[in-house]
């Protein structure tokens, strides 16, 4: 076994019951995925993307098949969902928001979590860019999902995963996003694995892409991102970009029209 | 929206109640003019002999302490009952079921258990308020986020945590909605209560004689004075609740 799988999905399938029938949500899907990477998974919608969150965050158990963890013990998983407005605490500023997942622990002061909120901030370099003060809904929808990335990040995880975190977000706030998300993987080189149905975020972001069939799903392919860090809208007039993108949306149409 | 939409109704109102008041198109035994139902209001409030100061005292405190116990049995047995499967199913049907009995109902059954004192006539809104504190909570249970509660899963919070560091918060809007509810009910229960047999004090039992008496100003008066206290109670909650669930409808 390579020493470097952080997680290694074998042949896992998912039904579960929905009036009456069983639905497959998910057959004979394999993924390893490399410590430090950065993965993203792409696919059409409905194809079972949040089936696979919930199994990869040991949410939920898979109907067979296995995910084995390689680390000295079980490793620590964040999630940044989509719908931030669901996710944040809203009875919580913002600051409370971050350090959230730390009241799982009465051993920490006040202090000593803003002052871990602080280096978190500080980290991504968004110290300024978040109203620490003010409760989610007096925040734009960038500042609420930057507050759960941030409060994924606190747990120091071993992983963090995306699922479509920028979908409800506008054109000019997911640009801004993907750079960060990019910064904070150039800056932690946590292993990262982010499901998306943008094609250009996913291979922006991605050093490897899976393509997901539709449902039952299972993987495709998968391809290699191999361009140059930090990426930048440039990056996505670059002609290998575009080539790739290319591929891979003719493997998708096929993919859709079977 | 312009300031006087708001009085734009009660004027008129108070204009059409003065024309045929003061017309006497109905006899003013029936309805007296706003001018003596005022008067009649101020006596009862000041005048040394007419005075009800003491009923309306009484009120309002057998209403605040009637919505205060039904909000220490309902809410956390709503809770329960949101958050515990087993708990909803032992106590469905009892809920339901009592749901469809009219308060007031239970009134003749209270005095008979219960004898004719205080504790009959809190039995009564104490009974139909806890029913509501009782729904609502269960609601505002089942209604907390899901996907909040599943972070609380992800970063391992124990069953008991989740309950209250994500799911009790979630609630607190519908529960205070139920509790709103509550405290206005609790206010018609115990003037309804104060009405009939048995009891001697209270807005209700003021109300009740002023009309036998035929005083009919001063029972103008009496009602637009529950009126008034239902009114800035309601107002009173509105401001506690917009400050502890101050993240609702937002």
């Amino acid at each position: 076994m390579n020493k470097d799988i952080i997680i290694s999905v074998n042949s896992i399938s998912k039904t579960y019951p929905s009036n009456g029938k069983t639905i497959i949500a998910i057959q004979n899907l394999n993924i390893d995925v490399i410590q430090g990477e950065f993965i993203s998974i792409f696919g059409p919608n409905g194809c079972g993307k949040t089936t696979l969150v919930n199994l990869l965050a040991q949410i939920d158990k898979p109907t067979s098949g296995s995910i084995s963890f390689y680390s000295n013990n079980q490793p620590k998983i964040s999630i940044v969902f989509q719908d931030y407005n669901n996710s944040l605490m809203p009875w919580k500023s913002c600051l409370e928001n971050i350090f959230f997942p730390l009241e799982n622990s009465d051993q920490f002061t006040l202090q000593e979590k803003e002052k871990k909120v602080f280096n978190i901030l500080d980290l991504l370099g968004i110290k300024n860019r978040l109203p620490l003060k003010n409760y989610p809904y007096q925040m734009s929808g960038g500042e609420k999902q930057l507050t759960s990335i941030a409060r994924a990040l606190i747990t120091e995880p071993d992983i963090l995963l995306f699922d479509e975190p920028f979908a409800s977000l506008d054109f000019q706030t997911r640009l801004e996003m993907i750079s960060i998300v990019e910064n904070i993987w150039l800056q932690t080189k946590k292993t990262t694995i982010f499901i998306s149905h943008d094609i250009d975020e996913a291979i922006r972001l991605a050093d490897r892409l899976l393509l997901l069939s539709p449902r039952p799903s299972s993987i495709i392919k998968e391809y290699d991102v191999s361009l140059k860090r930090p990426r930048t809208i440039e990056t996505e007039t670059d002609i290998r970009f575009i080539e790739l993108k290319n591929t891979i949306l003719k493997d998708f149409t096929k993919l859709i029209e079977r | 929206m312009k300031w006087y939409y708001l009085y734009i109704v009660p004027i008129f109102i108070l204009v059409i109640w003065s024309l045929v008041s003061g017309f006497e198109l109905v006899s003013p035994i029936l309805l007296p003019t706003p001018w003596k139902v005022v008067s009649a209001l101020f006596e009862i409030l000041f005048d040394k002999d007419k005075n009800i100061l003491f009923d309306i005292g009484l009120t309002c405190y057998r209403t605040l302490s009637a919505f205060i116990i039904s909000c220490i049995f309902g809410v956390p047995l709503g809770l329960l009952m949101g958050y515990n499967l087993k708990v909803f199913r032992a106590f469905e049907f009892t809920v339901d079921f009592f749901r469809s009995i009219p308060p007031i109902a239970l009134f003749p059954l209270l005095i008979l258990l219960l004898g004719i004192g205080e504790l009959a006539k809190l039995g009564v809104p104490i009974y139909g308020c806890a029913l509501i504190i009782i729904v609502n909570s269960i609601y505002g249970v089942l209604n907390a986020s899901k996907l909040r509660r599943l972070i609380g899963q992800v970063y391992g919070f124990s069953k008991n945590r989740i309950f209250w560091k994500i799911v009790f918060p979630d609630s607190l809007p519908q529960v205070f909605a139920g509790m709103r509810i509550a405290l206005s009910l609790s206010l018609v229960l115990t003037i309804v209560v104060e009405m009939t047999i048995g009891s001697n004090n209270g807005l209700g039992k003021k109300i009740y004689d002023f009309h036998l008496l035929f005083d009919t100003p001063e029972m103008y008066g009496a009602i637009l004075l529950t009126g008034i206290i239902g009114y800035l109670l309601n107002k009173g909650f509105i401001k506690i609740e917009r400050k502890v669930v101050h993240w609702r409808e937002k």
